[in-house]
């Protein structure tokens, strides 16, 4: 059973729920979460951090697609 | 009497080299089989000039396997004809030559100076001229004026530049062994599970350009923006506003600029220090072609391709050197006053040269670059004797001003700095101004200064700040290439030529692997790049193909032979090829989605149904296998509507609509022809308009 990325249809990488390409762009959304957080002296919650992200045009369009599934996959728990 | 016979690459230039070695009369043009020469009569002499058209020979496959037959490790020369589909001129050139070739007992290669020209002439005179290779003489020339052809004559060198020749044949063997055997594997994969026939292509450095612009995309993609703010300052020097900046550029925490504004806003502040510094302006080095073309997209925003392509028309009108070459060096032997003199019989470089002649000894500011076989690229002082078009007429005045600005004096420029104390913070004021233009008056429109001008300032003056705000700003994600960039991105990671980089790029376009000006990757691209890095990183790694540039270059200069370059490349590429035909079923998995995608879009009109506003798609009728634009809504909507396209050809959705009447206008290509680009709704209104006059309207596309 050949395992897919559940965002494209490339494969996923060795334990890991993304594929390559998912998987910088979640690097990156993890990694500027810090520098943005620190921006607004740390008041800045996940939450607005995506919304924020998600109006810009500067943001990629795979890190657009992968916020929309980890906010869905937050309303779900 | 005895008979020679010179080989020239383009029938303009055939005509030059006729014309220069024809002293008393004109040359004669004589047709044989169709094919025209120039018959020239010098002394007791007869000299025949032919043209090629471009290479009349290419490497192909020894067998007679099928077209998808892959690995293929053994090839050879054939003529073009026998090689490649839709060669005809090609055939009847190669039989013309070869005719007339048995007439003559001495030949030269007039080709372009250069691996491709010495490569050209090299397999005409060994294979259309019976062997005639071995005792060949080769002119070498980098303008195609009188003087320079005559001179090359006379002073012809007593054989071919082999070491160059087979440079070029190694070069179009190694590329062509990559190319078969990698774009037949991906082809073949995918035609094996989709059943669907794409043309899929890589090459040895295409392969590597397309991952630039992949991994570009890809940072693009996978951009994530921060956050920061910079403070917009307008300051009030005596009545006059001025906008002024914070001596720190960007805040990286809001609340760190906000108190900033706090402290500053509506406060008064004293001019600490002024600063003034002087630069030198080095006049700019002579045009080798890349710089040429980042020029020419830069100010005309033509494509690498189309920057060459009208410099090679420039050149074969004999307007302007070469333009090949890697040189930024202008030897004093090319004549500049000579050709300052032609120019000066332009009325639009009249007073510039004058000028420049007055001001003494003429010493271009040439650059570190150099080129064996040629100069930079200059103009021959040459007037134009037809109208040039638009374009022409702008890289024309491009290279004039380019070669005068070379001769030019340093410039100078002054940089103003005025310090701003508003307590504790600092703001700057800046300014620049030209003092002396030099060069930059002979370079005209193509050499762009800022010029700030400051009002007249002075230390402990006072200014008060009238508006101090935030602005919120973002990151940005790196550039997509253009043309241009990515030219110079190849450039630098030293794969390509200057002869054919350009055109790598325009490929990647043609093959549906990038759209757009601005260079974005497609799907397709990046699924072809996604497979070479898993199944064969080597191929697309810049590495290998930068190493084998080097050996090639070696050939040239004698130090590496042809043969040992290519069995190596077959060593290096038959496992990477054996190991791909393996995984044929894996490799056609990954492609088929996208495949059936790329075929689902090439059949799905992006204009609705003007009748019910369903998708419109080309599809056949089931008991003709005529095929129409039908629409989708024929079921739920029982909608009708249908649009006729031609039968015949490739037909390909294109994204321009028609100007007449907006639908989406087909594209159809046919083996041999141009091809056809109409609107089908136009095509059916035309038909039923009472009186049909005159035949429907389908202009051919201009195809260069
Ligand atoms: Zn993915």
């Amino acid at each position: 059973m050949v395992d897919h990325c559940p965002l494209c249809e490339r494969l996923k990488e060795p334990s890991s729920e993304f594929c390559s390409f998912h998987n910088a762009a979640l690097k990156n959304l993890e990694d500027a979460y810090s520098s943005w957080s620190k921006a607004y002296d740390g008041k800045l919650t996940r939450e607005e951090y995506y919304e924020k992200l998600t109006a810009l045009a500067e943001t990629g369009r795979t890190v657009k697609n992968l916020i929309e599934h980890l906010r869905e996959k937050g309303e779900g728990n | 009497m005895a008979t020679t016979l010179v080989v020239t690459e383009k029938p303009d230039a055939a005509l030059h080299v006729a014309e220069a070695l024809s002293i008393k009369r004109k040359p004669k043009k004589v047709s044989v089989d169709g094919v025209p020469f120039y018959e020239v009569q010098k002394d007791e002499d007869r000299i025949l000039v032919c043209s090629a058209l471009g290479h009349l020979y290419a490497v192909a496959a020894k067998g007679n396997e099928a077209r998808s037959q892959y690995p293929v490790w053994d090839f050879g020369w054939k003529p073009k004809h026998l090689a490649e589909r839709g060669q005809r001129k090609q055939q009847k050139f190669i039989e013309s030559i070869s005719k007339v070739s048995k007439e003559a007992d001495r030949f030269i290669n007039a080709c372009d100076y250069d691996i491709e020209g010495s490569l050209i002439g090299y397999t005409i005179l060994k294979y259309a001229c019976d062997g005639a290779d071995q005792k060949a003489q080769r002119m070498k020339f980098s303008t195609l004026t009188t003087k320079e052809l005559r001179d090359a004559y006379a002073k012809v060198s007593p054989q071919l530049d082999f070491s160059l020749a087979y440079a070029g044949m190694c070069r179009h063997e190694v590329d062509w062994l990559y190319g078969i055997n990698l774009s037949r594997a991906l082809t073949q994969s995918a035609y094996k599970a989709s059943h669907r026939y794409a043309t899929l292509s890589t090459g040895r450095v295409q392969g590597p350009t397309l991952r630039f612009v992949v991994e570009r995309e890809r940072e693009i993609e996978t951009f994530v923006p921060t956050p920061y703010w910079v403070l917009k300052t307008i300051v009030d020097v005596d009545g006059k506003t001025i906008e002024a900046e914070y001596e720190i550029e960007r805040f990286e925490v809001k609340s760190q600029a906000e108190s900033t504004i706090k402290e500053c806003a509506g406060k008064n502040g004293l001019i600490e220090k002024l600063e003034s510094r002087t630069y030198r302006l080095s006049p700019p080095t002579p045009f080798d072609l890349s710089a040429l073309q980042a020029e020419a997209y830069r100010h005309f925003g033509f494509t690498p391709r189309a920057a060459l392509g009208i410099a090679e028309r420039l050149y074969l009108d004999q307007l302007i050197s070469y333009p090949r070459t890697s040189s930024q060096k202008l030897p004093s032997s090319i004549g500049y006053e000579e050709i300052m003199k032609g120019l000066s019989q332009i009325d639009a470089y009249r007073s510039v040269t004058a000028m420049l002649s007055a001001s003494g000894t003429l010493v271009p500011n040439e650059g570190k670059k150099d080129d064996p076989a040629h100069p930079a690229v200059y103009p021959t002082g040459g007037v134009p004797k037809r109208m040039l078009d638009a374009r022409e007429q702008k890289l024309f005045d491009l290279v004039v001003r380019r070669f005068l600005a070379t001769f030019g004096q340093t410039a100078t420029k002054q940089s103003d700095k005025a310090v701003i104390k508003v307590g504790d913070h600092s703001f700057f004021l800046r300014g620049s101004r030209i003092l002396e233009k030099g060069w930059i008056s002979l370079y005209g429109p193509y050499a762009k200064f800022e010029e700030i001008t400051l009002p007249t300032l002075k230390e402990g003056q006072e200014v008060s700040i009238t508006e101090i705000s935030l602005e919120e700003k973002y990151t940005q994600p790196s550039s997509r290439y253009n043309p241009s960039s990515l030219l110079k991105a190849m450039e630098e990671a030293e794969i390509g030529t200057k002869a054919t980089r350009a055109d790598i790029v325009e490929t990647l376009y043609r093959r549906g692997y990038v759209k757009e000006l601005r260079m974005v990757a497609t799907p397709l691209a990046f699924r072809v790049t996604e497979i070479l890095t898993n199944y064969c990183p080597k191929v697309i790694d810049v590495t290998f193909t930068r190493e084998l540039e080097g050996k090639m270059e070696q050939i040239e200069s004698g130090k590496q032979t042809r043969e040992h370059v290519v069995v190596e490349t077959v060593d290096y590429l038959k496992p990477i090829v054996e190991g791909l035909k393996t995984k044929e079923d894996q490799i056609g998995e990954e492609l088929t989605n996208i495949i059936t995608e790329m075929w689902r879009a090439s059949i799905t009109l992006s204009v609705p149904c003007p009748k019910c506003g369903s998708i419109l798609k080309v599809v056949r009728n089931p008991k003709t296998r005529k095929r129409f634009i039908g629409c989708s809504g024929k079921w739920e909507k029982k909608c009708t509507f249908g649009l006729p396209v031609p039968q015949f050809g490739v037909l390909t959705l294109l994204e321009k609509r028609c100007p007449e009447c907006g639908f989406q206008m087909v594209q159809v290509r046919s083996k041999g022809r141009r091809p056809m680009v109409s609107c089908p709704n136009c095509y059916v209104n035309k038909l039923k308009a009472p009186k049909p006059t005159e035949e429907v309207t389908i202009k051919p596309t201009v195809s260069k």
